[in-house]
């Protein structure tokens, strides 16, 4: 595997007048790989914007340096890295009047002259860029009157538009709807796959980037980042390490964190499928620890289209999984 | 919703709003406190004899360098208002955002303050201060306040460290003039008063020149920054990642502004709103952010509300000469908020 | 981030605007001040009062009324409003009762605050410049001896850049305070200082002897009604004389005054001060038709259309030694349009040279014999002028 960026013996953090500088972790070795889906994974305010910042140039390391292929980033111009390295950001653009269509056209810039006059070449790359991201209907709205998953997409055109091997996206998912995001993230994925960009996004979203990253760069504040691919890092434990919240606990089965129930209402569930899954977590927001011992107190089947409930020798029928839990809050509750 | 100034109908506009300049200007000679026929103002242009002398020192004299001074001026302070509002990616900005005129304002109260006091004790000492004194203590003031700005926007280059520290400079000279006026005689104060009103009047024929080619360097200077300000727009991260070096640009935007506010509050006063007003008026007059149609549309558009207002301030019939910042407010905003009302649905949220 | 320079910025916004509306409030109310001076002012009828021989000034009169003396004055702004109207009793006699509650000054004024340069100069004029305790802007003051008086500390300022200084006020102990009034009433700074005030408007009379003639008010303060009255009158017979030689003239040549400044060129009225001045120097003054006492404003163009070809302009202003027509062309090359200024005929003052604010009060026949000789050379041979010059 090639790498693209790499860091050696990097130190992210700020300094103050006459103090040790503060590292937000310590210093550490890092590879963007070519053609990979990366993302850059931690809890919030953990030093994910900065580590973008440094990256792209923005911000200066305190020590260690850059490479990006093969050579410093310092030996870069600003006009190089732009040909190089775009970015999408959380910043909101403010002007009220300006076009989709100009800020994607914003991403030829570092090729144009010194008018900024656009060419053919540059005008079917701007349309292309637009079709990439589906927005080519969007081109002649003001950029204000779009959504935020609209202005996600206009912007991942602006970078295309930049046709830069690297793109950089920092929290490119956080304003976004369910939805939405999933299809960001196919977006991302497809750009890997198909126009050979090597992506780091950054995310506090662990379940968002579990199901669509080819790498983890795992960040916590003042741990050493962890790297690999999302399976692996699980099984290692190294998430649950990583996002560690007092009172959550990480069900690496799940791939999710839940919170801790004690296990004193204890419960059995043995239906299969959609079905089970989501009896499941209906019953595990309502704090019952689920299992497959049929031995427990509670047993809870489905058949014929109902969820049976067997307790001891009652057993009282369901059509649908509402009427059964709010049944259980009244056994409890007795 | 889609963009209701087509591209093709942009040129158009730009035309129109030429010819609006062009016959503003002529109005401007042929239309002032002194009624003059139609005929004679034609015959004083294009210099057929018989002329009355009074008449076409009247045209040539006072209305000519008036006129252009009007013009430029209000092109001047168009274009430098809608550099800081993009600089500062604030609507609110103008030229006098970074303290610059207030700069003026304090070279003008001190030269005041300071000729008023050698001086003896005089009822109308206004008659004191020669126009080229006040010239220069007002550029001077400008380009100190300027110096300044430049000296902590290279140690800063940051836009929003800028806007503040412009608007704190702001207060501080504000401050100054107000303890200037305070140890100054009332007359002192009252002519500061006057000179805060502005006037296209102070410039004459043989320092035209100078004013137009300084005004005219100032302006073509503002559009060779186009591509940085249409990069600005997005934001000084996304600008720096698309190739502009931010500190240079806003430097570069900083010296052309602060000059363009220097020479023409130098010459014609604090002459307020226009700055404000008209970048407001380009961008929904075209409906575009792009520098390439909004630099030299508010050129043109600030140059058209400085000779309206010239116009107005001189009413045929009317032997006065308003203070020219009352016109430019009391016209200038009416215009905005019926612009605002008129094109409110470029500047709304659409679902 | 995006809020705080919204608002900050707004801030400033509100904070400049006012200050423009504010100068044009100004504006506004200075040029309310100036012109609503009335005309003539009708003397209150007292019709069985003693009045004294008073024939120029409208802004007071002295009246006598069953041996009782009274002083009043006029405000310069409603007709036959009184601003002052005081008992005049010397303090040699005793004081009746039916008296003890009406405003009185007693004479002769011992201990005076002059707050403003014209009450003083005319105390000068009496040779009574010791009952002088009190005076303001003393930076501006050129009078030798009011000078050495602040010096030696037997006159205090107590007045500078417009602030007043209320505890030296009180610690004069004076007898009387004279003020300049305008129309936004007395300051409170004055009036909580207890001393009787009397307002002075001297400078609203139209007619120079008017101005001159207030020396008979200061006459009756100081008890040299006398000496007071035989200076009017010898001031008054001149300048009658000197007017005399200009009123048959058939050659009246045109003039006008002063200078623009932001685009307004303040121009004195058609009934001013200075309007009477030019008529009376046998001159003819290109607004005499106008009807206000104080100047005015015009814009440029309405002055050259009118004064373009005029003979005469007339300035006054402190300059240095230097100040000559070059300069003036700096200031606005449109003057250099004039007539007048072409043919360098600029009738011009220099105030920081002249003490023409302190003394040309009481000498309205030298400013006259000044305006006569130069626009007039052959009426008075010989002379050599006193506060006004051609520019050179």
């Amino acid at each position: 595997m090639k790498s693209l960026i790499e860091c050696h013996s990097l130190g992210i953090g700020y300094k103050q007048k006459a103090e040790e500088p503060h590292l937000l972790f310590p210093t550490f070795d890092i590879q963007l790989y070519e053609g990979e889906l990366t993302a850059l994974v931690g809890p919030n305010g953990a030093g994910k914007t900065s580590l973008i910042k440094t990256i792209s140039g923005n911000l200066t390391p305190l020590s260690g340096w850059i490479t990006l292929f093969n050579k410093t980033l310092k030996s870069y111009s600003t006009a190089e890295l732009a040909t190089i390295i775009s970015i999408v950001l959380t910043d909101r653009i403010l002007d009220q009047h300006i076009k989709v269509y100009d800020v994607v056209a914003t991403g030829r810039y570092p090729y144009t002259g010194f008018w900024a006059t656009l060419n053919q070449n540059d005008k079917s790359v701007i349309q292309k860029s637009l079709e990439m991201v589906g927005a080519e209907e969007l081109s002649d709205r003001t950029f204000v009157t779009l959504s935020d998953g609209e202005r996600q997409k206009v912007m991942i055109a602006k970078a295309l538009a930049q046709d830069t091997p690297i793109i950089l996206l920092d929290e490119p998912a956080a304003f976004l709807d369910y939805p939405s995001k999933i299809e960001l993230m196919h977006l991302l994925q497809n750009l890997v796959k198909k126009h050979h960009k090597t992506i780091l996004y950054s995310s506090h979203d662990l379940d968002l980037v579990l199901r669509s990253a080819d790498r983890l760069w795992l960040v916590a504040s003042r741990k050493p980042i962890a790297t690999g691919i999302p399976e692996q890092l699980v099984l290692d434990g190294l998430i649950e390490d990583y996002f560690a919240i007092t009172g959550l606990h990480f069900d690496a089965a799940l791939g999710q964190f839940i919170l801790p129930t004690a296990g004193i209402k204890k419960i059995c569930v043995s239906a299969n499928g959609i079905t089970g899954i989501w009896l499941r977590r209906a019953l595990e927001r309502k704090g019952w620890t689920v299992n497959t011992n049929e031995n427990e107190a509670f047993v809870i089947k489905f058949g014929n289209n109902n969820y049976i409930l067997e307790n001891g020798q009652t057993v009282v029928h369901f059509a649908n999984i509402e009427s059964l839990i709010t049944e259980l809050d009244r056994y409890e509750n007795n | 919703m889609k963009n209701t100034v087509s591209n093709t109908a942009k040129p158009l506009i730009f035309a129109w709003l030429v010819g609006l300049m062009l016959l503003l200007f002529v109005l401007n000679l042929f239309f002032g406190s002194v009624i003059i026929p139609v005929v004679d103002v034609f015959r004083v242009l294009f210099g057929e004899g018989s002329t009355n002398q009074t008449e076409s020192l009247i045209i040539l004299n006072f209305r000519l360098p008036q006129t252009f001074t009007a013009l430029f001026a209000g092109a001047a302070l168009a274009v430098a208002g809608l550099m800081m509002q993009t600089l500062f990616r604030n609507p609110l900005a103008d030229p006098s955002i970074l303290g610059i005129s207030s700069g003026a304002g304090l070279g003008v109260a001190l030269l005041l303050f300071f000729t008023g006091n050698v001086s003896s004790q005089t009822f109308a000492s206004v008659d004191i201060i020669s126009h080229l004194g006040l010239n220069m203590a007002a550029f001077l003031g400008a380009l100190a306040v300027l110096m300044l700005i430049l000296f902590i926007s290279n140690k800063l280059g940051n836009a929003v460290s800028l806007l503040i520290v412009g608007i704190m400079i702001a207060y501080v000279a504000g401050a100054l003039v107000g303890l200037v006026k305070y140890f100054s005689r009332k007359e002192d104060v009252y002519a500061f008063a006057l000179w805060g009103l502005g006037s296209f009047s102070n410039v004459g024929n043989s320092q035209l020149p100078v004013f137009i080619i300084s005004i005219s360097v100032g302006l073509v200077l503002s559009i060779l920054m186009m591509k940085s300000l249409n990069l600005l727009l997005l934001g000084d991260r996304y600008a720096a990642n698309l190739g502009l070096n931010i500190k240079l640009s806003t430097i570069y935007i900083v010296i052309i502004t602060g000059f363009l506010t220097a020479v023409v509050t130098a010459y014609a006063g604090p002459i307020a709103f226009i700055g404000l007003a008209v970048p407001h008026l380009a961008r929904s007059l075209f409906s575009t952010a792009d520098h390439k149609i909004l630099l030299p549309s508010t050129m043109i558009l600030g140059a058209c509300l400085a000779l309206f207002c010239n116009l107005v301030a001189r009413l045929p019939g009317f032997d006065g000469s308003l203070p020219i910042n009352a016109v430019t407010s009391l016209i200038g905003a009416p215009i905005v908020i019926w612009f605002i009302f008129k094109h409110r649905n470029f500047t709304t949220l659409e679902s | 981030m995006r809020q705080g320079k919204l608002s900050l910025n707004t801030k400033l916004e509100i904070l400049l605007f006012p200050t423009h509306f504010k100068s044009f409030i100004l504006i506004l109310i200075c040029s309310l001040y100036f012109g609503c001076v009335p005309e003539v002012k009708k003397p209150v009828s007292h019709t069985d009062a003693n009045d004294h021989l008073q024939t120029y000034a409208k802004g007071f009169r002295i009246v006598e009324l069953h041996s009782i003396r009274k002083l009043l004055i006029y405000s310069p702004w409603k007709e036959d409003e009184l601003l002052n109207n005081y008992v005049i009793w010397p303090d040699s006699l005793p004081l009746p009762d039916s008296l003890k509650s009406t405003p009185i000054i007693f004479t002769p004024v011992k201990r005076l605050i002059a707050l403003s340069s014209t009450q003083w100069a005319a105390a000068l004029q009496l040779n009574a410049i010791e009952g002088i305790k009190g005076v303001s802007e003393a930076s501006y003051i050129q009078n030798e001896q009011i000078q050495d008086r602040l010096k030696s500390g037997e006159t205090i300022e107590v007045a500078v850049n417009g602030s007043y200084k209320p505890e030296l006020i009180v610690g004069i102990h004076a007898d009387l305070m004279a003020y300049s009034p305008d129309p936004s009433g007395i300051p409170e700074v004055l009036s909580r200082s207890g001393y009787p005030l009397l307002a002075w408007p001297d400078y609203f009379e139209n007619h120079p002897l008017g101005r001159a003639e207030w020396i008979k008010v200061m006459g009756l303060l100081l008890q040299r009604e006398n000496e007071a009255a035989i200076l009017f009158d010898s001031i008054a017979g001149s300048y009658n004389k000197l007017k005399n030689l200009t009123t048959d003239l058939n050659h009246r040549p045109t003039i006008f005054a002063d200078k623009e400044f932001s685009g307004q060129w303040y121009v004195p009225g058609g009934r001013s001060y200075m309007a009477c001045l030019f008529r009376d120097a046998g001159a003819d003054y290109l607004w005499a038709d106008n009807t206000s006492t104080a100047s005015f404003p015009l814009g440029i163009e309405a002055i050259l259309n009118k004064a373009h070809k005029a003979d005469f302009w007339r300035m006054a202003q402190a300059a240095n030694d230097i100040y000559g027509y070059e300069n003036l062309r700096q200031e606005n090359e449109i003057y250099a349009s004039f007539e007048a200024f072409q043919q360098k005929k600029i009738i011009f003052c220099n105030t920081a040279k002249t003490a023409y604010f302190e003394k040309s009060q009481f000498e309205p026949q030298i400013v006259l014999s000044d305006f006569i000789f130069l626009i007039h050379p052959d009426l008075l041979p010989g002379y050599s002028p006193v506060y006004y010059h051609f520019l050179q």
